[in-house]
């Protein structure tokens, strides 16, 4: 390409440029810092490129309109202790259990509680299943035991 | 956000361990990162947990910062991002389904809602781009890293972070073009 030709290096800087707009929108300062100045330039000299810069400004303006929620201030106050439980070394017994069962964040105040209260009900359920079901069997078996052992005492005394 | 110089000094306090700088870092960032991941995830609720972790990561690996390898706001950035996609792997790729969003809240004024309407379509229309795509746009346009800044985060060269944001850009127009009647006018 000739770089004296002033319509081919406009041709050129309108190829950047509709890239440039492609990827970063129409907001000249997002671009990268050093095609800011030549991309002002053209725009203040090109209608076409002024065309091209103006095709992004709606898609930008729909993302401009996301918000955000600001993070609480009991977020800070986590994330500090957090930290500071971090440091002290050893951890506390307390400390570690009622972390272990109540958990450090939001989501783990919810889960960890829930399970925390579900052990020892599956391991009621375990244990009532296993002594009606030795209610059932063993209890008939220890009954025989006890008979066959109170006929080997009564053979024996015979 | 940009790095200030007090970022360096700041960095090697924490790195001794001094908790007050540490709570200075999290004063001077937790908006920008908090801001971050809502974006990336759509929600500020799990926001809330990542960036806790992350900020608990900054006090455990703070030596891993070198000031010449990474600007403060890159590093800290890449640290939110990677437990985002830790997050994405967890939830196999849930999002939000634009034509399943309930927009038809008719106790508010028509105005109002039909900002708010707009406001959901373009979070959930940026929440249906591919995850690098969706990066690349909040890093670039909400987060004003530099091109560089924002290559660095995800780990590609700045040439692969334009066609990212330009075939990003592509997708969003196409997926709010559908829903250009809710959206107060045409694009």
């Amino acid at each position: 390409m000739n770089q004296t030709d002033p319509v081919a290096d406009t041709d050129i800087t309108l190829t950047r440029l509709s890239q440039l707009v492609a990827a970063y929108g129409s907001h000249t300062k997002r671009w990268p810092l050093e095609e800011q100045v030549t991309a002002a330039q053209l725009l203040e000299n090109s209608a076409e490129a002024r065309l091209l810069q103006q095709a992004a400004v709606s898609l930008d303006d729909l993302l401009d309109r996301v918000t955000v929620t600001p993070p609480s201030p009991q977020l800070r106050h986590r994330i500090l202790a957090t930290v500071e439980s971090h440091n002290q070394s050893p951890l506390a017994m307390g400390q570690w259990l009622s972390q272990l069962l109540l958990g450090t964040t939001f989501r783990e105040h919810i889960w960890r509680p829930a399970i925390t209260l579900l052990i020892p009900l599956l391991l009621g359920m375990v244990m009532g299943f296993s002594l009606a079901s030795w209610a059932n069997n063993g209890a008939w078996v220890i009954e025989e035991e006890l008979s066959l052992l109170g006929l080997g005492t009564l053979e024996q005394q015979l | 956000m940009k790095s200030t110089a007090g970022d360096d000094e700041l960095m090697q306090r924490v790195q001794q361990q001094d908790q007050q700088a540490f709570a200075t870092l999290v004063d001077h960032y937790l908006s920008t990162l908090h801001g971050f991941a809502q974006r990336m995830l759509g929600n500020p609720i799990e926001a809330d947990d990542i960036v806790q972790e992350a900020f608990l990561r900054v006090w455990q690996k703070s030596t891993q910062w070198h000031p010449q390898s990474a600007q403060l706001s890159t590093w800290l950035h890449r640290i939110v991002y990677n437990l985002c996609i830790d997050y994405y792997r967890c939830q196999k790729g849930e999002y939000v389904d634009i034509e399943a969003l309930d927009l038809s809240d008719n106790h508010q004024p028509t105005e109002y809602r039909q900002q708010e309407d707009v406001e959901i379509q373009v979070k959930a229309a940026l929440q249906q781009l591919p995850e690098t795509q969706r990066s690349a746009i909040i890093l670039c346009h909400y987060q004003e890293l530099s091109n560089r800044e924002a290559a660095a985060v995800l780990g590609i060269s700045v040439a692969a972070l334009e066609s990212l944001m330009a075939r990003g850009r592509r997708t969003l127009k196409k997926i709010l073009q559908v829903q250009a009647d809710n959206l107060l006018g045409e694009l």
